[in-house]
């Protein structure tokens, strides 16, 4: 027991498990994420079969990733147990380290907690549903049902919009064939994250209402979604992903629930706060802001 | 009007770069007076092309390809002001001066249009995220260059030129890297504010994560395993490379959420 805390201790232990995740990263960048298997014969032909079967194709969601992710939280919490003995000599490295666990944390709990899909809303049709998942969709029940109540755009009044206003209507794509409360995409096929899709050259403005109805059919809530402008309900927030910009009769919405969030962003504020101490404990002798005014002055 | 105070950076960081080198052949205390002057010249030039370029886009001038590296350039010149006196950059004023010179021409190849700021990018993150990038990266930049003239200059010919060589590029990374933190994790704040997902393994995210892990082994190594010197500078040169990636590369080479850059 007392080796296995002390290989997790050892830097060298820590720099392998670094160096490991830097290759997988760059492997993920470097083979197609999170697409069907055939592709993957075609580009790399038999090659492809064997990246499919070790997951190096959907390699942030692994075995491998996820093991070392494990290991390398148990590094950070036996190093920053370390840190704790002198923890005023290493305050930042102590806090980066904490934010770091932190992080992971919240994104685990994300992971097994989290929920994050599309809902559909043609106008005059009312949702209880949402598709979730990335591949492989299916669907989740709302504990209330959401309808689109009334889409408008607007231009926004700046000289730049007008000049290139025309060349717009034909980069925007048409919403994915409708089944009654059903969206089918590709499977496999990533999702656009933009709430705007590239290519869009316009400054527009696009505003829709939103109703919700418990399941008896009241109303009980009216909410106002713009592009970047999300809104939160009942746990869920929703996000304007997708748009009919002809008709105003058809908007997608990105439905989220993080329960991990609150962590992670905790840990973002730890990892800063101990970046920062780490340079100024650093430069002791030259401390930053004089360091500055030294500088500043002829 | 603007266009010449473009014109007039080029011309005070290629000219500052031409009169160091003159300096470095004749010792003539006057030319480095001069050259340094002309630096300055450029830098303020290039300091008054943001601000109009500002006020006429009505956006933070860091949106697409162009604006993105003047801006990342003007950082790198801003960090070499910052920190010139106190870490004694004057190693690095010949490749700054050169380099911010061709930079800037390469740059007016590129597409200059002002551009109006689409929705997704509509955001006050985009001024603390693209700034705290491009300080970390202008520091890291200088920290390249003196790693690499660490490497060329071998420390056997001059070893005291090698050492200060060596501890600057630690140091420059050391001052980098929180800039490096603030641009990674606001982007990740942003991404959710703005897409719904902190984090969606995006080719242009995991590299900028990639090159963050890069740092901090780097950092690992050197304060913890007394990595100096050689070793040190070749991993220095391979983040440098990351940041590069990250950077032009992703854009070009793959279609994510980063395409407007």
């Amino acid at each position: 027991m007392v080796s296995v805390v002390e290989l997790l201790a050892s830097v060298k232990f820590a720099v392998t498990l670094l160096v490991l995740i830097i290759l997988f990263c760059v492997s993920g960048t470097i083979i197609p994420q999170g697409l069907d298997s055939s592709h993957y014969s075609r580009i790399y032909g038999p090659a492809g079969d064997i990246l499919f079967k070790l997951e190096l194709t959907d390699v942030y969601h692994s075995p491998w990733f996820i093991g070392l992710l494990s290991t390398l939280w148990l590094s950070l919490l036996v190093c920053a147990k370390g840190r704790l003995r002198s923890w005023k000599k290493q305050t930042g490295s102590l806090l980066t380290h904490l934010g770091l666990l932190i992080i992971l944390l919240g994104a685990l709990i994300n992971t097994l907690l989290g929920e994050s899909g599309f809902v559909s809303l043609p106008k005059g049709d009312d949702q209880a549903i949402f598709l979730a998942g990335n591949s492989g969709y299916r669907f989740k029940k709302l504990s209330f049902r959401a309808a689109l109540d009334e889409l408008s755009v607007s231009q926004e009044g700046n000289g730049l919009a007008l000049n290139i206003a025309k060349a717009i209507n034909q980069t925007y794509p048409s919403p994915p064939p409708l089944v009654k409360g059903r969206i089918s995409y590709p499977q496999g096929q990533n999702k656009n994250r933009l709430t705007c899709p590239v290519g869009e050259k316009q400054i527009r403005t696009i505003q829709g209402r939103i109703n919700f109805f418990d399941i008896g059919g009241r109303i009980i809530a009216v909410k106002t979604i713009k592009i970047n402008q999300p809104f939160s309900f009942k746990g869920y927030t929703f996000y304007l992903e997708n748009y009919e910009l002809k008709y105003l009769n058809w908007v997608e919405l990105k439905v989220t629930n993080d329960p991990g969030i609150p962590l992670v962003y905790a840990g973002f504020i730890f990892l800063n706060l101990g970046a920062i101490a780490i340079v100024i404990t650093k430069n002791k002798n030259k401390p930053l802001t004089k360091l500055l005014l030294t500088n500043l002055l002829p | 009007m603007n266009l010449s105070f473009f014109n007039l950076a080029l011309a005070g960081y290629l000219l500052a770069g031409i009169f160091y080198f003159i300096q470095n052949i004749f010792r003539k205390k006057l030319f480095a007076k001069f050259a340094a002057l002309l630096l300055l010249l450029g830098f303020t030039f290039h300091t008054l092309y943001i601000i109009i370029r500002w006020r006429e886009a009505g956006h933070f001038p860091a949106v697409g390809m162009y604006e993105a590296l003047v801006f990342s350039l003007w950082a790198v010149a801003l960090v070499y002001f910052i920190l010139k006196k106190a870490y004694q950059l004057e190693f690095l004023k010949i490749p700054l001066s050169l380099l911010a010179a061709i930079g800037l021409a390469y740059a007016s190849t590129l597409d200059q249009s002002l551009k109006p700021l689409m929705p997704a990018l509509k955001s006050n993150w985009l001024v603390i995220h693209v700034s705290s990038y491009c300080l970390s990266y202008g520091a890291l930049l200088l920290s390249f260059i003196s790693s690499a003239m660490y490497l060329f200059f071998s420390p056997k010919k001059n070893a005291s030129t090698a050492d200060k060589l060596d501890s600057l590029s630690y140091k420059l990374v050391l001052f980098a890297f929180p800039f490096l933190t603030l641009g990674l994790t606001t982007g990740a704040v942003w991404a959710k504010k703005a897409w719904g997902n902190y984090w969606s393994w995006d080719p242009k995210e995991t590299f900028a994560l990639t090159t963050w892990l890069i740092y901090a082994l780097y950092l690992h190594l050197r304060l913890t395993k007394n990595w100096q010197g050689r070793k040190s500078a070749l991993l220095n040169l391979i983040g440098f490379f990351c940041v590069l990636f990250t950077f032009f590369g992703v854009n070009y080479l793959f279609k994510g959420l980063h395409s407007y850059l």
